[in-house]
């Protein structure tokens, strides 16, 4: 299992977007008021999450870049060269993946091929972090770069530095990891910890069973397995995505719902057309919309089979935008569709006309065929119904 | 000319499609002389099937299909009483001797219990006609040789009509058999339905019984629409190779006579003393009592019980007083509550005896409308019992009486908009979440109301929901408004007869193990016997809990002795403050309170009568409190009508003045009288109201009253005609109202605690009470267990919950912890454990609702300490533990954590009120309290925020929709009313699945007194996640 | 042995019934109607009512064909 990081990517996606206007000061892009990315060559001491307050104080000049100005960017670049090297692709942040690496031995050929491909149109170097399973390749990538790694096990090249975690020293690394590297926890399950003394993750181990599970309520084992070094979470794949997502804001805030319905019909239409292509249809659709004074509306749709069609989504974000009650001004809208999943054949005969599986019947169901059928009789429903009526049918008298 | 043999009715539970009235209908359009009711396994329909075949003019012939041992099915028809006798006996001894639901007869019940019966060979289920068709033949004639004898002279086989596959051969074999046993035959097409166009509602009704869906295949699925009540012509034309068949119908009629028998009287025998007869009995007992309550009998007092003991006699009903009077007897003698309601308080010897607490004479009320020799009206006398001990007078009846003479009485669970969509879109194959989302949109609709709620309630407008889908369901839904689905027991009701009940009536056994007749309560009536209804209220437990606890301080407190016009109550409720008290606590109530400006108890006792959808409908409310307040002249539109609506200042307020009004102005008889109250007490009697407005002005007019004048009276009348009190009810339900209103005023911490204590009961959750008390300076403390009781109870000014509450510990729980709780109390978490053992989530529970707070305010310390403790902690090797524990420095839970987990476990926010807690954020956004709304000027724009209570859609007379609901938060109730348009905006916020806490941008109002809130906005209060606003 | 068919056919009607018909090339007359019935079918997806009728034509053999609402006449099934 490989964890890859792209580093300076929301830079180069940045930069794709603005054309060639490059200056000569560092520009950061920030995010929450930290810095999420930015410009090389850098300030030397210029650190991902440094307060953009901090980073500008060492470098008067720096530009500063808003994250809501590259958001709406196409993020899937990474992710897409991710899946050409291989199949196994679970997306993590835009410029974060973690790979399978099922069929391959050797991972650091694969990092290096990737390497190759990203470096540097999509960023300006890799990091890589190798293990048995994700979390700790995870950890241990951040660990190394958290400055709490060693130098054993590091292969640094020009354009990818690989950070490997031997199999016997797993257990001993996850046993020593500082509370901070595991990603899995949240702030207030930390902040519990620390209170309780657990710092480190072997410590989880070393807690009273049940006290563990009154803290960690229902993660507890989960933790412990962890800490024991089994690695109990699955690869996901998620790229080529199963969600489709847009996003619009509305400059000055819309007033009424007649730009928001017109934005719908848009999305309605695109949506449908991303599906059909797919062959697919989605499960949920959840429409957000957000106003001033942190206002904020929400809708949301399950279906209990997936469904597309441009004339029946319209129809449902319509129904979703009315569900919201949008009361005040909106200032932006997002629409999600996800848990896409393949429609089968029949449901696919029930709209659209140019799809070119419409109009397919499914066959019924063989195993309702009835025994009668060595006698060449197909058991159709009146058949079956007949049976139980017509005496020169009967099997069993009524009762 | 025929007569349909085998008919089956909606009674048949999920297998008849047809109305009784659509049946009959066609039935009387196909000429038939008389016509069969033969539902399955019951006689529910009897009464209903007799009274409408009289009404198109056929004659009824009652009969049941019983289910066999072995499974075959039987026709019985009931040619006399003594028939009908055995037929109850045969369904009595059917569903007592078998299992719940699977009713069976066996053949030895058949011995000796078949005079006056006639039988039919059955449907295809029948025995023979099955034997038939699966070839054995012999056996078929053996079967038919066993009816022959246990039915001499009166079995008849059944030709079927109904094009089915093998019905040439199955009716030439019967044919053949007939002629070779001389048998005679009949035909019938096994009715199920008038019209074949009912089919697909038969259809589906059957999926829905048979627990299928419509595509599947099921044996009991019909395969054609052939069963429907034929045209002679039809008829005819299936008989045609059978002569003589559709005549001999014609004679089994002519054999049987109209059953079942109404119109008698069958009054329970009440055991007297030697010597004795019970007119004297009940003379001495009244006497008795009048003297005890009026000091001296004067001579009105005579007058009067006098005149209604010479009608209670001379109607039958002495024993039944007697029995009613026993039962009283027997629940004061054990301590339980009880109070009369109903018409009963009509009666001054109901008065007498115990049973009420109205004095008719004093109030006025006239005995006629309880009892009356003119009127073919039974007494029904309804006590309300404590809650708790109702079960237990139900019991004494029943071994005082003879369990075979004492029965409950059923109810018809019929189909509604909800149970409708669920059932049949189930059965039409729709995925079961998508049928309960929608079906939760729809809870207080009839089923054929469905189309039109969809127009006009905006949260089934809005909801998203692609209702072309659901065009089919909504058709068929309508289609079976109203249908009973399965038999329910009458809360409460119970006969007691004379004789053994299962000759009068078929009983069967319901889910309680008590036995219930298959009647309801009306049909009971008809056939004679007597119902009593043993209700209980909890607010009798409540007010026994509130006694009780009073009593602790002020030994010689009397709840007999409340003085019905205490001033100071009168204040109270007048200020609207009222959660609480009986019947007066809901918000249109409390509004109204304060406008109304009660005085005395005649004033409450209209208060009762006014909020009703009956005068709010009819406009009454509006004019009442005018001409009360002296601002407007009541004005009679006919002389003689003044008498009889002075009292309520010209409005019409009370059933007995609908009926007075009858009487004096259109002449009603007293059966017509008795028609109208009728109908005016049944919801779905439109057509019926129509009908007795027309006879009213027609009988107006010949006493020379105008027209136009008497339209006009009779509308103010039909306006009436949903729910109207009688004046009896309203006034036994005031006088409680009063008193728990009086115990409020002067003992509030006794009063809460006794309400906590009984929960749920009244208007409004324990959360809203817990706010309502602070309110009035009494607090409410949470469960603890050095403190708390079993009960809720008073410590000081404040209440204290018991333990009770809490989430996950039960009663035994609750017991163990009282048991072992050391005399100053526990005095550590340890001990607790070590003395009571209890253990699983009960003690984190106590521990995070702050019951363990006086040993340690510090929950999450103890949270820890109960983990170790329960891992058996403190062992050797482990000094590190010990440390961290006493040692433990970290926060305790946050006001908002502890908030949350006491709503969760004990359903009442204690530490604080939510609003509280969201107080500075709701602040930054200009939200006031509930009180400050009470100091702001009417016609100020203010914003509130709160958690909704009870929101709902009273209907208005306007006709429009206009939706209430409460606004809680930490400060107190505000009223807030949203009118239509908005309705349709938020109405989803309100009425939708999930409640959430609110923001109401809105407009002060004045009412009387009190300010309320005319919504503009309204937005959910979402905890954003997005934007995390901070001031 | 009994196939079904569902083929539509020619159809000669008198009064209770058909009195003839034609499959495969030949015209089969009916000796007798040996049953006749209705049936609903598929009423909530819209199929209308069948009229059935089994008969037992001269040379022996016995069919089961149905009309129609419409009125078109289909053989149903064959018993060889």
């Amino acid at each position: 299992m490989a964890y890859l990081e792209l580093e300076g990517f929301y830079w180069k996606l940045w930069l794709a977007g603005k054309g060639r206007e490059i200056s000569s000061a560092p520009v950061g892009i920030v995010k929450a008021g930290r810095l999420l990315d930015f410009s090389r060559p850098a300030p030397p001491e210029w650190r991902v999450g440094m307060p953009w307050s901090q980073a500008r104080a060492g470098a008067p000049g720096a530009q500063r870049v808003e994250w809501a100005a590259i958001r709406h960017l196409p993020m899937e670049e990474f992710w897409k060269a991710c899946s050409e090297v291989d199949p196994a692709v679970e997306s993590f942040r835009p410029h974060s993946a973690f790979l399978g690496l099922g069929c391959h031995r050797k991972g650091e050929e694969v990092v290096a091929r990737l390497a190759e491909l990203v470096v540097p149109r999509l960023g300006h170097h890799l990091w890589a972090g190798l293990a048995r399973g994700k979390f700790a390749a995870r950890a241990v990538l951040l660990a190394y770069r958290g400055g709490a790694g060693e130098d054993r096990g590091i292969s640094r090249k020009s354009s990818h530095t690989i950070v490997r975690l031997p199999e016997e020293r797993q257990e001993e690394f996850l046993h020593e990891l500082p509370l901070e590297w595991v990603w899995f926890l949240d702030e207030r399950e930390k902040e519990i910890l620390r209170r309780l003394g657990i710092f480190r993750l072997g410590e989880i181990l070393a807690m009273d069973p049940v006290e563990r599970r009154f803290w960690l309520g229902k993660r507890a084992e989960f933790f412990k397995a962890l800490a024991e070094g089994i690695d109990p979470l699955p690869l996901r794949i998620t790229y080529p995505p199963s969600r489709w997502e847009r996003e619009c804001e509305f400059d000055p805030p819309a007033t009424s719902l007649v730009p928001l319905r017109a934005r719908l019909e848009e999305w309605a239409t695109s949506l449908a057309s991303f599906l059909d292509e797919e062959g697919k249809g989605c499960r949920r659709l959840l429409l957000e919309a957000w106003g001033g004074e942190g206002r904020n509306w929400v809708a949301m749709r399950e279906f209990s089979a997936p469904r597309g069609g441009c004339g029946m989504l319209r129809v449902v974000l319509a129904g979703l935008l009315e569900k919201m009650g949008v009361g005040a001004p909106v200032a932006g809208m997002r629409l999600r569709a996800d848990c896409l999943e393949g429609r089968s054949a029949d449901q696919l005969a029930l709209w659209g006309t140019g799809h070119p599986r419409a109009g397919r019947r499914v066959p019924e169901d063989p195993s309702t065929l009835h025994p009668r059928l060595r006698r060449g009789v197909r058991a159709t429903r009146r058949e079956r119904l007949l049976e139980f009526w017509d005496p020169c049918r009967k099997r069993r008298v009524i009762s | 000319m025929y007569v349909p043999l085998h008919v089956h009715s909606p009674f048949s539970f999920l297998d008849g499609a047809a109305s009784l009235r659509d049946l009959m209908e066609r039935a009387a359009h196909c000429n038939c002389p008389a016509i069969a009711l033969t539902d399955h396994n019951n006689l529910c329909g009897a009464v209903a099937f007799r009274r409408e075949a009289e009404r198109w003019g056929l004659k009824p012939l009652l009969g049941c299909e019983i289910d066999l041992e072995g499974g075959h099915h039987l026709v019985l028809l009931a040619m006399d009483e003594e028939g009908y006798a055995n037929l109850c006996r045969l369904l009595t001894r059917a569903h007592l001797d078998s299992p719940r639901r699977q009713p069976r007869l066996r053949p030895e019940h058949l011995q000796g219990a078949t005079e006056g019966l006639l039988a039919l060979s059955g449907c295809r289920k029948g025995e023979i006609p099955s034997r038939i068709l699966s070839g054995d033949l012999r056996g078929a004639l053996e079967a038919a040789r066993r009816y022959q004898s246990a039915f001499p002279g009166r079995f008849y086989l059944e030709l079927e009509g109904c094009y089915l596959p093998g019905t040439r051969r199955l009716n030439d074999a019967l044919w053949e058999l007939a002629k070779f046993l001389r048998l005679p035959a009949v035909m019938t097409t096994n009715v199920h339905y008038a019209f074949p166009s009912q089919f697909p509602v038969h259809d589906i009704l059957t999926c829905v019984r048979t627990l299928s869906r419509v595509d599947d295949v099921h044996p009991e699925r019909k395969i054609n629409a052939e069963n429907y009540l034929k045209s002679p012509r039809e008829m005819a034309e299936l008989a045609r190779e059978y002569p003589g068949v559709l005549q001999r119908t014609v004679e089994v009629a002519q054999r049987c006579q109209p059953l079942p028998v109404l119109g008698r009287l069958l009054t329970p025998h009440f055991p007297l003393p030697e010597g004795m007869g019970a007119e004297q009995m009940l003379r001495q007992l009244v006497y008795a009592g009048a003297r005890e309550k009026y000091g001296r009998v004067t001579e009105k007092v005579r007058r009067r019980l006098e005149r209604e003991l010479e009608i209670i006699c001379r109607l039958g009903y002495q024993e039944y007083f007697l029995v009613v009077w026993d039962l009283v007897r027997f629940a004061r003698r054990k301590g339980i509550r009880h109070a009369g309601r109903g018409s009963a308080a009509d009666s001054l010897v109901a008065y007498c005896l115990g049973i009420t607490e109205v004095d008719a004479l004093a109030r006025g009320l006239l005995f006629e409308r309880f009892l009356s020799l003119e009127r073919a009206q039974k007494p029904d006398i309804d006590v309300d019992f404590d809650a708790r001990y109702r079960d237990e007078v139900i019991r004494y009846a029943r071994e005082k009486y003879g369990a075979d003479r004492v029965a409950g009485v059923c109810t018809y669970n019929t189909f509604r908009a909800r149970s409708a969509i669920r059932d049949l879109g189930k059965a039409l194959g729709f995925p079961p979440q998508e049928i309960d989302r929608l079906a939760k949109r729809f809870s207080y609709v009839e089923a054929d109301m469905i189309e039109e709620a969809v127009r006009r309630l905006p949260e089934l407008r809005n909801g998203g929901l692609p209702l072309e889908r659901y065009e089919l369901l909504f058709e068929l839904c309508s289609q079976v408004a109203g249908f009973p689905r399965h038999l329910g027991t009458h809360l409460g009701g119970i006969v007691i007869g004379p004789e053994p009940l299962e000759g009068v009536v078929p009983l069967q056994m319901a889910a309680k193990g008590i036995t219930v007749c298959q009647f309801d309560k009306d049909y009971v009536e008809e056939v004679g016997l007597i119902k009593l209804d043993l209700l209980s209220l909890r607010t009798l437990s409540a007010v026994e809990d509130a006694v009780v606890a009073i009593r602790e301080r002020h030994p010689q407190f009397d709840y007999q002795q409340i003085p019905l016009d205490d001033r100071e109550t009168f204040r109270m409720i007048n200020r609207g403050e009222t959660v609480g008290v009986f019947q007066l606590e809901s918000p249109a109530q409390r509004a109204l309170q304060v406008r109304l400006g009660a005085s005395d108890l005649e004033d409450i006792v209209a208060s009762v009568a006014l909020i009703r959808p009956g005068p709010i409908k009819g406009n009454m409310v509006e004019p009442f409190l005018a001409r009360r307040h002296g601002r407007q002249e009541p004005r009679y539109l006919l002389p003689e009508l003044e008498p009889i609506l002075r009292k309520t200042y010209g409005v019409v307020l009370f059933q007995e003045q609908v009926i007075e009004i009858a009487t004096t102005v259109a002449g009603f008889t007293p059966g017509e009288a008795d028609r109208l109250r009728r109908a005016m007490t049944h919801h779905r009697s439109p057509e019926e109201m129509e009908e007795l407005g027309r006879l009213f002005v027609e009988k107006a007019r010949r006493r020379g009253v105008p027209e136009e004048t008497a339209a006009a009276v009779f509308s103010h009348i039909k306006g009436y005609a949903s729910y109207g009190f009688c004046e009896a009810h309203a006034a036994a339900f005031a006088t409680t109202a009063f008193k728990t209103a009086y115990l409020l005023r002067h003992y509030p911490a006794e009063f809460f605690a006794a309400l906590l204590s009984n929960q749920p009961m009244g208007y409004y959750p324990p959360r809203t009470l817990c706010v309502e008390a602070k309110r009035r300076g009494v607090r409410v403390l949470g469960p603890c267990v050095n403190r708390s009781g079993s009960r809720c109870q008073v410590e000081g000014r404040s209440v204290r919950l018991s333990l009770g509450y809490v989430r996950g510990v039960g009663p035994r729980t609750v017991q163990r912890i009282l048991s072992c709780r050391p005399e100053g109390g526990f005095s550590s978490l340890e001990e607790f454990w070590r003395l009571t053992g209890v253990d699983g989530e009960a003690v984190p529970n106590l521990i995070l609702c702050g019951a363990f707070d006086a040993l340690d305010p510090h929950r999450r310390r103890l949270l820890r300490r109960w983990s170790i403790l329960r891992s058996g902690g403190g062992r050797e090797g482990e000094p590190w533990w010990r440390e961290e524990v006493d040692g433990f420095r970290g926060p305790d839970f946050t006001p908002w954590e502890k908030i949350c987990w006491e709503q969760e476990i004990v359903g009442i926010p204690l530490t604080d009120h939510f609003m509280a807690c969201l107080r500075p954020r709701l602040a930054c956004e200009g939200a006031v309290t509930a009180a400050e709304v009470q100091r702001c000027q009417p016609g100020q724009r203010v914003r509130v925020a709160g958690l909704p209570v009870r929101p709902h859609r009273p209907p208005t007379r306007s006709g429009r929709t206009v939706a209430f609901f409460t606004l809680e938060d930490e400060t107190g109730l505000l009223e807030v009313t949203v009118f239509e348009r908005n309705y349709h905006r938020y109405g989803h916020l309100l009425f939708g699945p999930q409640l959430l806490p609110l923001m109401v941008v809105g407009r002060v109002k004045k009412q009387g007194s009190r300010n309320f809130l005319v919504a503009e906005h309204l937005y959910a209060l979402v905890p954003s996640g997005r934007r995390k606003s901070s001031c | 042995m009994s196939k079904l068919l569902r083929v539509p056919v020619k159809v000669r009607e008198g009064d209770n019934g058909p009195v003839g018909f034609y499959w495969r090339g030949r015209l089969r007359l009916v000796a007798r109607v040996l049953e006749r019935w209705l049936d609903a079918g598929r009423w909530w997806e819209g199929e209308t009512e069948k009229e059935f009728f089994r008969v037992q034509v001269r040379e022996g053999g016995v069919y089961e064909l149905y009309r129609d609402r419409a009125g078109t006449w289909v053989l149903y099934r064959v018993f060889d």
